[in-house]
């Protein structure tokens, strides 16, 4: 091709070319989740991908303001997804109602990989995945969270199973924002008993990690983090707890 | 192309979609979403992948496609410095990484200049070094298509040096 650059020209392109050439690694591997989950979403096979309660965990574990959202292939109405209160329950957090310790058996965990922090645009619409949704009924609570099986990976769950899931963990999020930290532990009871297995074990464990911290059982915060730091390392929430009392 | 290849075409070719579509303009805050929408629209397309093409072409084809559309649809900002500030990483490295992020966001604001076509020549021939035939293959246009406007751009391109340049002095 004629009509070359003129050697300034040359050396600020020579210079340019250099610079911005890959996607920070955090970055990428985040973008890869949510390249995944829009295929995922895309398929015919699924009606309703839940993406991200990663996102969701993370705002609620400190930092970030991820929105979340659950994409529903071929739903009309897009409503803009919501953004998650940012309150941070942490160590520092006054103690509400501590809950009696319970022995948690570890287990070691599996790794699973996060979903899609949101889907691709024009993929669908979307919605926002905390869903108003009346709040499951109570139940006793057990301590079968942490002895609920890690390994393997989960079958696809059903689109109401996953909403279900969604709305559970959304519970567990509010509950523990405003520092109600019975409610939560009974709302992750609730989830180690209804979801085995879990679509969302990590998130759930992350969370379980901040109800522990918030309720001064640092040592089963820290046990269960070290153990999710080494099966999902690469998962947001996981690594929001390192600003909690578990770090 | 399975959905599990897709996986590994990202693998491979996630920093090549993001330079490109950085490079053509797509907003900052906007190219994560961009990146997703190449990849899912590669997904969808799959079966109009032809063997005669190389994947990479293919793929930097779609990123023109979503490029041009973030181009056209968004609101832009006054502050197209954004797109091509230097990122952390980039602030903290050395003074010759800097000088190359600086570099960066200036060609940039000088592309901004560039009809779309133009730039898109341009930056895939300067900046990603790929040849006349992939561009061609890649936007749709014959090579002599690609060759004039690649000409055209760089004359552009140069004349603004020479401006900037100019203006460096006087200062």
């Amino acid at each position: 091709v004629t009509d070359d650059l003129n050697p300034a020209a040359r050396g600020l392109v020579a210079s340019a070319r250099r610079s911005g050439r890959t996607l920070e690694p955090g970055r990428k591997v985040r973008l890869k989740y949510a390249v995944a989950a829009s295929v995922a979403a895309s398929s015919a096979a699924l009606s309703v991908v839940k993406l991200v309660v990663v996102g969701a965990l993370s705002a609620a574990l400190g930092a970030g303001t991820t929105l979340l959202v659950v994409k529903t292939v071929n739903s009309k109405p897009a409503r803009p997804a919501l953004p998650l209160p940012r309150s941070v329950p942490s160590a520092a957090a006054p103690l509400a109602r501590p809950l009696p310790p319970e022995p948690r058996p570890a287990e070691p965990p599996t790794v699973e990989r996060p979903p899609a922090i949101r889907p691709a645009p024009g993929s669908g619409a979307v919605l926002p995945v905390v869903p108003s949704a009346p709040a499951p009924a109570p139940e006793p609570a057990t301590p079968e969270l942490a002895t609920a099986p890690l390994r393997g990976n989960p079958p696809p769950p059903a689109t109401s199973a996953l909403v279900a899931e969604l709305e559970l963990l959304r519970e567990v999020l509010l509950a523990t924002q405003a520092q109600r930290w019975a409610d939560a532990q009974r709302a992750l009871d609730d989830h180690a008993r209804r979801f085995v297995p879990a679509a969302l074990r990590s998130e759930a464990h992350a969370l379980q990690v901040v109800v522990w911290c918030g309720t001064g059982r640092v040592e089963e915060a820290r046990g269960l983090a070290r153990e999710l730091e080494k099966a999902d390392p690469l998962n947001p929430a996981v690594q929001r707890l390192r600003g909690t009392c578990a770090e | 192309l399975s959905e599990l290849n897709v996986t590994a075409l990202y693998d491979a070719h996630a920093d090549f979609v993001f330079r490109t579509l950085s490079r053509l303009g797509v907003e900052s805050s906007a190219v994560d979403d961009a990146v997703q929408q190449v990849f899912l629209m590669l997904h969808r397309r799959r079966a109009e992948f032809r063997n005669a093409s190389s994947v990479r072409t293919w793929i930097g084809g779609i990123a023109i496609r979503i490029a041009r559309e973030h181009r056209r649809g968004l609101v832009r900002h006054d502050a197209r410095l954004s797109v091509a500030s230097p990122t952390a990483a980039e602030v903290k490295s050395p003074d010759d990484q800097l000088a190359d992020a600086q570099s960066l966001a200036l060609l940039l604001r000088m592309l901004d200049t560039l009809d779309e076509d133009q730039r898109t020549v341009f930056v895939l021939t300067e900046l990603e070094e790929l040849t006349a035939p992939e561009i061609a293959e890649m936007t749709g246009v014959s090579v002599n298509t690609v060759g004039s406007r690649l000409r055209l751009a760089r004359k552009h391109i140069n004349a603004l040096v020479v401006a900037h340049r100019r203006t460096e002095e006087a200062l």
